[in-house]
């Protein structure tokens, strides 16, 4: 029989990352006053929630420890977790949850799904972490029952609700023109709270080799966003956020003048013979079929690229209790524009809406608890682009979806509530794919106090999408011919032991994730007229990637922890699928210590070497470095060693001072992101390290 | 029905815990030492899990300092479920007549120990002499219940 405060447990266990905020709330219940605030301190690498979902947070001090301003430097580097960079030019940057593409992660804000791949190019980098409670992330599909896009896992941002007032402030400083302000300002009142956030920052493009060719772009990044939360509204409890951003970023040629670089047409204003197997001649690279020289002549503008993201979305979240069960509507809407140009390759503006509706109830029924719901997604993206060469591509990319999609869910307990369940299936009605059934179920069993074990088995579909960041090619080409007649697919099996006593707490993982029908963008194909256009298809063989993983954090002394972890990856795919380098083995290494006022942090990865020949399919492509020598086919092992000090002077006032990268481990002095094909043409997606060398910064917290 | 009950009472009987003296090891607050249950007197305790970030402990808190001083052959223990720095901040501005510590980085383990598996707050449990679980409470707690949990489980064994 479930019991008041199993039933408020089971709340929030049985929707998991998908509604995550139920947790959250205070729950009222007649005799006593309880605010489940989920416990607060299992942020611990090695740490798992409460919830029959295996899901691993972020939380507000450990974002604070990582330096982050961000989503994507928040959760980088934790095993199975991990930031992909795919262009060493624009800084793409995606999510990759057990180094699947970053595609297959989803990001919910507040348990609402409203990034695409459209928004996710560039979106990631602009998700603020300020006044933010935690970052939630479960990995494998059936992690969320409201995204079944999300064939890697989840990714949840949960905002924090004010119960004090707060304004902090935060200035720091650090080296490549690294300038930051935030605000967080939080009100609660009678009845509700709002809380307002304000975010700056911009940083230098950077080269580490000398080409005058950046590997991190620069940016000028301004966030802003308002929560609110209103405890009664015609009996509802509603909160929600509204956030706006602003970026521009420039990557190619370095500064941030970016009239004067698109207006700089003809010459070479770089330096080609820089860098390792670097070109004889600084004016241009070798030919590799003819080791004849390629002069480039195209200025600054040719290698430039130059982005401006413009964001405005909402969420409203509603619950009340009713007729002993509990109703929940929801909502987001978000506009996303994307206005770019590319030197050597197009102009392109994408313009993309997105709609979300969600209404659930959820209820016991005898000793089960079970939610039935019912969603509505809308996504549209309408582009405008001039090729290189004059030719206006309008909507090459541009897509419509429309899913309206019913769900259920049974949660319930076994054997003296040690053995837990949760069952659900989401049936979607896609527009242009059809109906699509997705099951998933989820099991956690409590050996004892100490031991527990998660097993879950999924199936979700993401309908593939045409947008151009997935490849560049598109955006030479004339149209697209889609040739693809199903939603990528996914069969996914993780299973989850855990440890965890007063100390010392460890998990180890198993993942197995495989992808049918993998879509694919193959540009550069010639009609019977002799335009270009681009093919949109599905690969014939899925795509298969086992994953185990462990990670444990031991209380060395009172003050001082240390985390180890480790992940192991094996690969199965045809060449040209998984289009970026991933390794086989990474191990992680934190150690964090509190010593009086002072707050200190070290964290070691270590990642192994990649097979590059493979995964960039050097059989079909070979690339070439400037100098027309072969590009190695494996990358060596490297370490990345971050440090961080702070010291609390009173309630009011705290110091931070760090060293990113403090082994000053660059690619680019090793291997450059430069790369030619046998015919001379140069490419910029030679990426398997670090883009950034040591990096040093310092900066001041106030709460007034 | 006969069979689901069979089943559940044979995994009773080999993974449930049998009433045992409950043991922690945690750091105290200001970092300094660990302290362990265990190595107390033995005598009835009043274990109270809160947080910076609920309102409802920090309204139980100064009765709780009073019912700690009233109770003196008691031991008192607060756990901090929140950050250090903000528990800190509280207990400097508050200062405790009983000891505070740290709670565990992943507390899954001692909540359940606890019997507070969801992780609500404020969630007390009052030990018996012998530091087995003796009641637990769930939510705010008033002197009339801490009293009588006190002398209720000061005489049990």
């Amino acid at each position: 029989m479930l019991n008041k405060t199993r039933l408020a447990v089971a709340l929030a266990a049985a929707f998991g990352p998908a509604l995550p905020a139920m947790a959250d709330q205070p729950q009222t219940l007649p005799d006593v006053v309880i605010q489940d605030t989920g416990p607060a301190l299992n942020n611990a690498p090695g740490s798992l929630r409460n919830e029959i979902i295996k899901t691993e947070s972020v939380d507000a001090k450990a974002i604070e420890r990582s330096n982050a301003s961000n989503l994507t430097e928040a959760v980088d580097n934790r095993p199975g977790i991990s930031i992909q960079v795919e262009c060493s030019v624009c800084n793409v940057r995606n999510i990759s949850l057990d180094n699947m593409p970053g595609r297959f992660t989803t990001l919910l804000i507040d348990g609402i799904p409203l990034y695409s791949s459209v928004s996710s190019a560039y979106g990631l980098d602009s998700v603020s972490v300020d006044g933010i409670e935690r970052i939630d992330i479960a990995r494998g599909a059936g992690a969320s029952l409201i995204a079944p896009e999300a064939l890697a896992g989840t990714v949840n941002i949960v905002t924090k609700r004010p119960i004090e007032s707060e304004n902090i402030f935060t200035a720091e400083v650090g080296e490549y023109g690294d300038h930051r302000g935030s605000a967080y300002l939080a009100k609660p009142f009678s009845g509700g709270a709002l809380s307002l956030t304000a975010d700056y920052r911009e940083h230098d493009s950077v080269d580490g080799a000398g080409y005058g060719i950046s590997q991190y772009t620069g940016y000028q990044r301004s966030m802003g966003g308002l929560g609110y939360f209103l405890d009664d509204v015609g009996g509802f409890k509603v909160r929600g956020r509204i956030d706006l951003v602003h970026e521009e970023r420039g990557g190619g040629p370095l500064g941030n003048d970016y009239g004067a670089i698109e207006g700089d047409t003809t010459g070479n204003p770089f330096n080609f013979s820089a860098g390792p197997h670097g070109s004889p001649d600084p004016s241009g690279w070798i030919e590799p079929d003819t080791g004849t020289i390629v002069p480039y002549t195209a200025g600054a503008a040719g290698l430039a690229q130059i982005i401006t993201t413009d964001r405005q979305q909402g969420t409203m979240i509603a619950e009340r209790n009713l007729d002993g069960g509990k109703l929940r509507l929801a909502a987001g809407i978000a506009h996303h524009n994307q206005d770019s140009f590319y030197g050597s390759d197009a102009t392109y503006t994408g313009d993309q809406n997105q709609y979300y509706l969600q209404s659930s109830y959820q209820m016991p029924l005898g000793s089960n608890l079970v939610t039935l719901g019912a969603d509505y997604r809308s996504e549209d993206l309408s582009s405008t682009g001039v090729t290189a060469d004059g030719h206006v591509n309008n909507g090459i990319d541009d897509y419509t979806y429309r899913d309206p999609a019913l769900f259920a869910q049974l949660y319930r307990t076994f054997l003296d509530n040690t053995l837990e369940m949760n069952a659900s299936v989401r049936v979607d009605n896609h527009n242009v794919f059809g109906t699509i059934t997705s099951p998933r179920l989820n099991l956690l069993y409590h050996h004892n106090d100490a031991y527990a074990s998660r097993l879950s088995i999924g199936r979700g579909f993401r309908a593939p999408t045409s947008f151009f960041e997935q490849e560049h090619g598109i955006l030479s080409d004339n149209y697209i011919v889609r040739q693809i007649d199903k939603p990528e697919t996914s069969d996914n099996l993780s299973y989850a032991l855990s440890y965890s006593s007063d100390r010392f707490s460890w998990v180890g993982s198993a993942n197995y994730n495989r992808i049918h029908n993998f879509a694919m963008l193959i540009p550069g194909n010639v009609d019977g007229s002799g335009l270009t256009y681009t093919l949109f298809t599905s690969a014939p063989d899925p795509v298969t990637i086992r994953g185990i993983d462990w990670v444990g954090t031991y209380q060395l002394t009172p003050g001082t922890a240390v985390s180890l972890g480790a992940e192991g990856y094996k690969y199965d795919f045809t060449p040209g699928t998984l289009a970026f380098v991933r390794p086989n083995e990474r191990a992680y290494l934190n150690v964090d210590s509190r010593l009086g006022g002072w707050d200190l942090s070290a964290k070691l990865t270590w990642t192994g070497p990649q097979d590059l020949a493979r995964f960039y399919d050097y059989a079909g492509t070979q690339q070439y470095n400037l100098d027309g020598t072969p590009k190695p086919d494996r990358s060596p092992a490297f370490s990345v060693l971050d440090v961080r000090a702070q010291y609390r002077f009173n309630k009011r006032y705290t110091a931070f001072f760090g060293v990113n990268n403090l082994f000053d481990y660059q690619q680019a002095t090793r291997d450059s992101y430069l790369w030619t094909d046998a015919a001379g043409n140069l490419d910029v997606t030679h990426i398997w390290g670090p883009n950034i060398g040591r990096q040093i910064y310092a900066g001041i917290r106030a709460s007034l | 029905m006969i069979a689901r009950q069979l089943l559940a009472a044979a995994w009773l009987v080999l993974f449930a815990s049998p009433a045992a003296a409950v043991d922690m090891e945690l750091p105290t607050v200001n970092g300094t030492a660990f302290f362990r249950l265990a190595d107390a007197r033995p005598g009835p305790v009043v274990v109270n899990l809160w947080d910076t970030a609920c309102p409802f402990c920090m309204r139980e808190m100064p009765l709780l300092y009073q019912s700690a001083k009233a109770h003196t052959d008691t031991l008192f223990l607060g756990i901090a479920m929140g950050s250090a720095g903000e528990a800190l901040d509280y207990l400097e501005s508050h200062p405790s007549p009983y000891p505070h510590l740290l709670g565990p980085r992943n507390p899954g383990s001692l909540l359940r120990r606890l019997r507070d598996p969801s992780g609500a707050l404020p969630h007390t449990v009052v030990l018996g002499p012998d530091h087995s679980i003796c009641t637990v409470r769930t939510g705010g707690v008033d002197s009339a219940w801490l009293d009588a949990a006190i002398r209720k489980c000061s005489a049990s064994h």
